[in-house]
């Protein structure tokens, strides 16, 4: 990955690449993390959505086409102490059509961050489309049980830790077109940007088209740091629905900090507990015991915490919850083969090696490395991840603490 | 044997193929880029293969036997089959489809010949016993309660109830409760012993690997399996036009109510190329009313007569196919009305050629993007031979679709039978 600083506090990152025939270009601004999640997802809706010179969606989706299918969007989304607002365009590579593709993107993406429609009369019908967008998307999540449970369990740990949750039905009556405008304003002035390119490149062009067309000003960075997480004893929450399963999440959390070398630890011992084929969890409790179908735990780059997430039959929720205990309880008393560590490294590793293959997660790590620092560059986990032992999993594990446990009760008999 | 290389330039891409002496295909795309290699093996056997001809005897398998079947293949007495692919480097997984079951890796090792060898030995085998079968039944019903629980999979599952009679897709891909329950070793061998056979299934290779290679090794492997020579035949149906329930309301724990049309379309019965240039004529016909290219898109999202979530598809099959639209609303009725009323507009318009210009430079971007990705190439060819297509002969047939042809295809099409589910709180 070569950087180029285009201005102070903006830089460049190019990952020039005969693998892909598609080049991806992302505009990534960010900010800290505060409680106005709402005005900024209202905010990207609206800034995908049209621009003064596409300005209806029949001509963003001509432009599109006319580009073999580019693909645009204006994303919002949090990572650890960060926002980030992200301008996405992948297009074919001018090597396979006969059209400066590079620069038509660019001209896109100019187009829809530097000329949005939202100072326009129309502005105020497209808030509102976008406050319905928003809805729907909110009962879609809260009408799957699945992405309840998540969205429920997430709230109590942002209650945890003191930070804003995520908005609900009720925040969207804040929404105002001047609140807006002012966010989109702090965005252009205020926000620390990156670019990113990955494709098949002539650098040289792209630096050049870059600082012609997108002319980002000088900035500062805005500051990343871990979240901290204290401990304060333990937050039930069961509630009940009339399904035929009951959901359930489980939050620990540990001794993890960022930028600590127990980030790989906490890789190895994550693969160990619940995120790969070969855990504890999908072996016991699924394959031993036919309980459930899916049983997977996953862990926080920023904060270290370890979530457990499964879905069992009614009644048995008790059963999943103390196996899920058990098999953490066997982590921390180091209660298994010591090859199983080996078996977890290696699929830890064959999967990252294939995400260097993905022009999506090869461009999603490329944002961490940037923001986050070299800690998260894949080759550097993939060496540290081969000397993790299991004396450092055990220890580790050790720490952890349950902090969340969230049952979804299913209380239904419809069984056709 | 040497294998054919099929060459398209314009692509910048290639393949190889060959069939063994068994039947088995072997196709392999080169991809000397990338460190990944994926490797699948699909089998012509899915959810929908449930009466069957095996040499003369009719069958009527228990829903959900070809999904059961992908979860045991998994099992041997020997090893774990799951653990075994990590220890060599590689992740292995599964799906089950209408038409196929599909066993796949992935491996950044650049010698694949052992997870290779591992994938065609246990497909290849079958090692079950009564005991593991029962135990297996647990997961599976856990499996299908969770996709029960999801109102949008039950919405999809529900609607192909009300549409068909006798086409096996009503059934969901896992079965239902009473027939994973009724599932027993002796089924399951028989629909492995009569449908697993080398003439069915087809491995597809894409990754740094030297093609003739692979095939070698495939084929050497091949002079060592014995199977039964009989081969199950799946019924075709005969099923009737009407839909089993035009309205049928099913009650779940949502806020909001979710509505799915869904048009049966009955057809004469098709060949592969057919089948694929008028689900593609519509496909594209579709694109150019139900999405923002039409003007008025706009006005019927600000008239709130479709939301966010608005959805539809189109699916053409051998002698059936389907249109589906799907929403959130309360006002159900209104979006049926809706919907039948844009139906009617469109068989009276007449679509613009350069619009459907348009739409094929799309779907050419769209393919090419799917090369980025070794697993999108090897699981598009596996899907598109249930046509006996690759990628490029589809954008071939999508570039020479016309907007006339497209909408004389649709005119010609009865649109009376129609089912709407709607899943909404008791």
């Amino acid at each position: 990955m070569r950087t180029v600083e285009l201005n102070k506090g903006v830089n460049l990152y190019l990952d020039n690449t005969d693998k892909f025939k598609n080049t991806r270009v992302i505009v990534m601004f960010s900010k800290e993390l505060e409680d106005d999640s709402v005005y900024w997802n209202a905010l990207t809706y609206m800034l995908e959505d049209k621009c003064n010179l596409y300005d209806s969606k029949k001509k963003v989706t001509a432009k599109l086409d006319e580009m073999y299918g580019a693909m645009f969007s204006v994303r919002c989304n949090n990572r650890g102490n960060l926002t980030n607002i992200s301008f996405r365009c992948s297009a074919i590579s001018d090597k396979y059509v006969d059209e400066d593709m590079f620069e038509q993107q660019i001209a896109l993406l100019s187009n829809f961050i530097y000329d949005p429609i939202i100072y326009r009369e129309e502005a105020l019908d497209l808030l509102d489309e976008a406050k319905r967008i928003l809805e729907s998307e909110l009962y879609y999540l809260k009408d799957n049980p699945r992405t309840l449970a998540s969205r429920e369990a997430a709230d109590m740990y942002s209650d945890y830790i003191g930070y804003p949750r995520f908005f609900d039905i009720a925040d969207l009556d804040k929404l105002n077109i001047d609140i807006v405008r002012k966010k989109y304003e702090y965005m252009i002035n205020n926000m620390s940007v990156n670019v990113f390119v990955s494709g098949n490149i002539d650098e040289d062009k792209v630096i050049a088209i870059i600082k012609d067309k997108l002319n980002v000003k000088a900035r500062e960075k805005c500051k990343n740091t871990s979240i901290k997480v204290v401990y304060k004893g333990l937050v039930e929450k069961q509630q009940e629905k009339k399904i035929n399963q009951s959901n359930i999440i489980m939050t620990y959390k540990t001794s993890y900090e960022l930028n600590r070398d127990n980030y790989y630890i906490l890789t190895v011992l994550d693969g160990l507990l619940g995120s790969l084929s070969t855990s504890l969890l999908f072996q016991e409790v699924r394959e031993k015991h036919s309980l459930c179908y899916s049983i997977y735990s996953s862990h926080s780059d920023f904060s270290g915490v370890v979530n457990v997430d499964t879905s069992c039959s009614k009644g048995k929720e008790e059963v999943v919850v103390e196996m899920i205990e058990q098999q953490i309880a066997r982590i921390q008393q180091g209660d298994f083969e010591e090859n199983l560590i080996d078996k977890t490294k290696i699929a830890i590793l064959t999967n990252m090696m294939k995400k260097l293959d993905l022009p999506t997660t090869n461009l999603s790590n490329m944002s961490l490395v940037a923001s986050f620092g070299d800690m998260f560059d894949n080759t550097k986990v993939m060496e540290r991840i081969k000397t993790v032992t299991k004396e450092e999993v055990v220890a580790l594990a050790r720490s952890f603490q349950l902090i969340i446990k969230y049952v979804m009760k299913g209380i239904s008999d419809d069984h056709e | 044997m040497t294998m054919n290389k099929v060459v398209y330039e314009k692509y910048g891409e290639c393949y190889y193929e060959q069939v063994c002496d068994n039947g088995l295909k072997v196709v392999v795309f080169p991809k000397p880029d990338f460190i990944t290699t994926a490797c699948g093996l699909a089998v012509k056997y899915g959810s929908v293969d449930l009466s069957q001809d095996i040499n003369g005897e009719i069958v009527r398998f228990p829903a959900g036997v070809a999904h059961f079947l992908e979860h045991k293949l998994f099992e041997s007495d020997q090893e774990d089959i799951m653990t075994k692919f990590v220890e060599m480097g590689a992740n292995v997984n599964a799906y089950t489809s209408y038409y196929q079951t599909c066993y796949h890796f992935d491996t950044s090792e650049k010698d694949i010949s052992e997870p290779l060898k591992l994938l065609l030995s246990f497909v290849q085998h079958l090692d079950i016993t009564e005991e593991s079968v029962e135990k297996e039944k647990g997961i599976i019903i856990e499996e299908y309660e969770m996709y029960r629980q999801r109102p949008d999979s039950r919405l999809l599952n529900e609607l192909t109830n009300a549409i068909y009679h006798m086409f096996d897709i009503k059934e969901d891909i896992a079965g239902n409760r009473d027939s994973i329950n009724a599932i027993n070793k002796e089924i399951l061998e028989k629909a492995y012993r009569y449908n697993y056979h080398p003439d069915k299934m087809m491995l597809v290779v894409a990754g740094p690997q030297d093609p003739q290679a692979i095939f070698d090794l495939v084929q050497e492997m091949q002079k060592e399996l014995i199977y039964d020579k009989v081969c199950a035949k799946t019924l075709k149906v005969e099923e009737p036009t009407e839909v089993v329930d035009k309205v049928k309301i099913v009650n779940m724990d949502v806020i909001k109510p979710k509505v799915a049309i869904g048009i049966k379309l009955h057809l004469d019965d098709l060949n592969a190329k057919d089948i694929v240039t008028f689900d593609w004529s519509l496909r594209l016909l579709l694109a150019t009313y139900f999405t923002s290219r039409n003007e008025e898109f706009q006005a019927w999202i600000d008239n709130k007569d479709i939301s966010a979530m608005f959805y539809y598809e189109n699916d053409i099959m051998i002698n059936q196919g389907w249109i589906i639209f799907m929403d959130d609303t309360d006002d159900y009725d209104r979006f049926n009305q809706f919907i039948n009323e844009q139906l009617i507009k469109l068989k009276k318009m007449d679509v613009d050629e350069s619009l459907f210009k348009r739409l094929k430079k799309k779907y050419f971007g769209a393919a090419m993007i799917e090369f980025d990705n070794i697993s999108s190439i090897m699981n598009e060819h596996i899907r598109l031979q249930e046509n006996n297509l690759d990628n490029f002969e589809l954008l071939e047939i999508i570039n020479s679709l016309t907007a006339k042809q497209a909408i004389d295809f649709y005119r010609s099409l009865d649109l009376s039978n129609q089912s709407m589910v709607v899943i909404k709180s008791e």
